[in-house]
């Protein structure tokens, strides 16, 4: 875990005066980044865990960027891209931020704006990371429920009475009241918001 | 070159423009004579028989040669001279001859309506012919212009970055020397690949030099006017050639130089079409000029060109038009100067523009 960077930058472009230079830029600013001249090569390289972005470049041999960025949505990778490009027209643009690209940037572009949206970009996959760790947690936790458990869950958070849960379950009150106990320990809360914000999370 | 070689083109050329003469005299004739002979057989042939549909052939034969005012007019006359036939014919069953006159006037209109509806269909494919030939060099520049900008800007965006890499590298404590002079080592190398990018483009167009062949202006001129001849019947406009010079011959490239006429000629038709006026004119001169050259005059008589305007009017991009590339006059320029001459523009007195250009003479001792 120690030897992870703090944030990573994958750029994808077939250029390699472009390539070079945006690293060199970046490792100017204390920045590190990975090299790639396409986006197979990106796609069959291991990426690293930790916050990280991807420039990418739309026109390049084989698939291009925006193929690359419907590859990674289908694979369900929520890491943010930013492309590049050296004939960027309006509908391209729009097309790929519509499909979730973080920004557009027409070739050459000041490397203050590279380096803003950049910032931006690392520190929503940062936060996005989280989320998906805090996700990742409390599924685990509610894996640990059993049948019993997860039903009072689930009408606990819907504001039931203990007694009202036990009608429709039709089991003892008392039996309610052992189980939402052990909801409450096993998902590790100590108020029914708690649980509810942990129903959300996991239902949304 | 052999010496037989322009006096041949020449005749070739004429040939055609004789023959069309021609047979337009002849059709109109044939025309004439077909009215006469259907309504002499309609006024003396009973009610009962409709001689006078035969005139739908009167309005077929009109139509290939004819516009379709003129055809409006032909229909006209051959509906009047069914019914003055009816007036005249002595026999036969009055009901029925009414009849077939009303019949006779339905087919003689529709098809009019018909060959007019053609008429239009063909000159507009004619309309698009011409835009293709004058579109077909600017879109090749615009596609090339394209590529060119998308291969410059990848060496520029290095230079852009590694700019910015080496301040951040000097402005380090301490500095960092090394960094900062690979930086400066990559731009020197995207530069040179820019320069590079430019020279190759340089080298592609030196090599489309023009393919010279001797040619005879007149010939070269009726064929442009043939060309654009639709476009300039749908606005009215007339053209005259005025040929001082019958013995002059160049040497240029055939297509270049119809390419410098088409673009002037839609310039003219537009200037032309901006003052709103009916008696548009163009007039084409060929004229002796200095020693070893031909003069070519391209005049009409539209909005003209304001005088702090006709400096810049060669400049790529310049336009004044919505729908204008700007690069008609720019193309211009380059092909003559690249046949040795030279081409500029003047606002006469009398309202309108000239565009004057000389092309070097073919001459044998060459
Ligand atoms: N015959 C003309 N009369 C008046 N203005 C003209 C004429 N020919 C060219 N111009 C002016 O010069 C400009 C440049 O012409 P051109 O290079 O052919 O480009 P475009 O036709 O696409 O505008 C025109 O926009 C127009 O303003
Ligand atoms: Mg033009």
């Amino acid at each position: 875990m120690s030897n992870l960077p703090q944030s990573i930058v994958y750029i994808v472009d077939d250029d390699v005066s472009v390539r070079e230079a945006l690293s060199d830029l970046l490792e100017s600013v204390g920045i590190k980044s990975v090299l790639y001249t396409s986006a197979d090569d990106f796609l069959s390289s291991p990426r690293l865990d930790c916050p990280s972005c991807l420039i990418l470049d739309v026109r390049m041999p084989g698939q291009s960027g925006l193929e690359l960025q419907n590859t990674l949505n289908a694979m369900k990778i929520s890491i943010p891209i930013l492309f590049i490009t050296a004939h960027g027209d309006i509908p391209m643009s729009v097309r790929a931020l519509k499909n979730g690209a973080v920004d557009f940037l027409t070739k050459p572009f000041s490397d203050q704006v590279l380096l803003d949206s950049l910032h931006s970009a690392l520190e929503w996959h940062k936060a996005e990371r989280e989320r998906y760790q805090e996700r990742c947690v409390l599924q685990e936790r509610y894996e640990s429920l059993n049948v019993g458990e997860r039903e009072v869950f689930r009408l606990v958070v819907r504001g039931l009475l203990n007694k009202q849960i036990a009608g429709l379950l039709g089991v003892s009150e008392i039996t309610v009241k052992v189980r939402r106990g052990h909801v409450m320990r096993k998902m590790a809360c100590n108020s029914l918001a708690c649980l509810v914000r942990a129903h959300d999370y996991l239902f949304a | 070159m052999s010496l037989h070689l322009p006096r041949h083109t020449h005749t070739q050329r004429k040939a055609p423009q004789v023959q069309r003469r021609s047979t337009t005299v002849t059709r109109g004739c044939l025309i004439v004579v077909l009215s006469i002979l259907i309504f002499l057989a309609d006024s003396f042939t009973n009610f009962e028989i409709a001689t006078a549909v035969l005139y739908v052939s009167v309005v077929l034969l009109g139509a290939q040669f004819l516009s379709s005012r003129h055809l409006w007019h032909i229909a006209g006359l051959c509906a009047a001279m069914t019914v003055i036939s009816l007036s005249i014919t002595p026999h036969g069953n009055l009901h029925s001859g009414i009849i077939n006159t009303a019949l006779s006037i339905t087919a003689i209109f529709a098809t009019t309506l018909m060959a007019t509806r053609m008429l239009k269909a063909i000159a507009a494919e004619h309309e698009a012919r011409l835009q293709l030939i004058h579109l077909a060099r600017v879109n090749t520049l615009g596609e090339l212009s394209t590529s060119i900008a998308h291969e410059i800007k990848q060496p520029l965006t290095g230079i852009a970055s590694s700019t910015s890499a080496a301040l951040n590298w000097l402005s380090t404590t301490p500095p960092n020397i090394e960094r900062t002079r690979s930086a400066l080592n990559r731009i020197t190398a995207d530069a040179t690949r820019t320069a590079d990018i430019i020279e190759r483009i340089r080298q592609m167009s030196r090599r489309s030099t023009p393919e010279f062949q001797i040619i005879h202006p007149t010939s070269l001129i009726q064929n442009i006017i043939d060309i654009t001849h639709t476009d300039l019947l749908r606005n009215r406009i007339t053209v005259s050639i005025d040929n001082r010079y019958e013995g002059a011959f160049i040497s240029a490239d055939e297509v270049q130089i119809q390419q410098v006429f088409i673009n002037l000629i839609i310039n003219a038709i537009a200037a032309i079409k901006a003052t709103n006026r009916l008696n548009g004119h163009i007039v084409i001169t060929i004229e002796p000029a200095e020693k070893h050259f031909v003069a070519l005059n391209v005049s009409d008589n539209g909005i003209g060109i304001p005088e702090d305007a006709l400096n810049h009017i060669f400049e790529p991009f310049h336009t004044t038009r919505e729908a204008g590339t700007g690069l008609g006059l720019a193309i211009c320029r380059s092909i003559i100067e690249a046949h040795g001459g030279h081409i500029h523009a003047f606002c006469s007195e009398t309202n309108g523009t000239t565009f004057r250009f000389l092309l070097p003479l073919f001459s044998r001792v060459q």
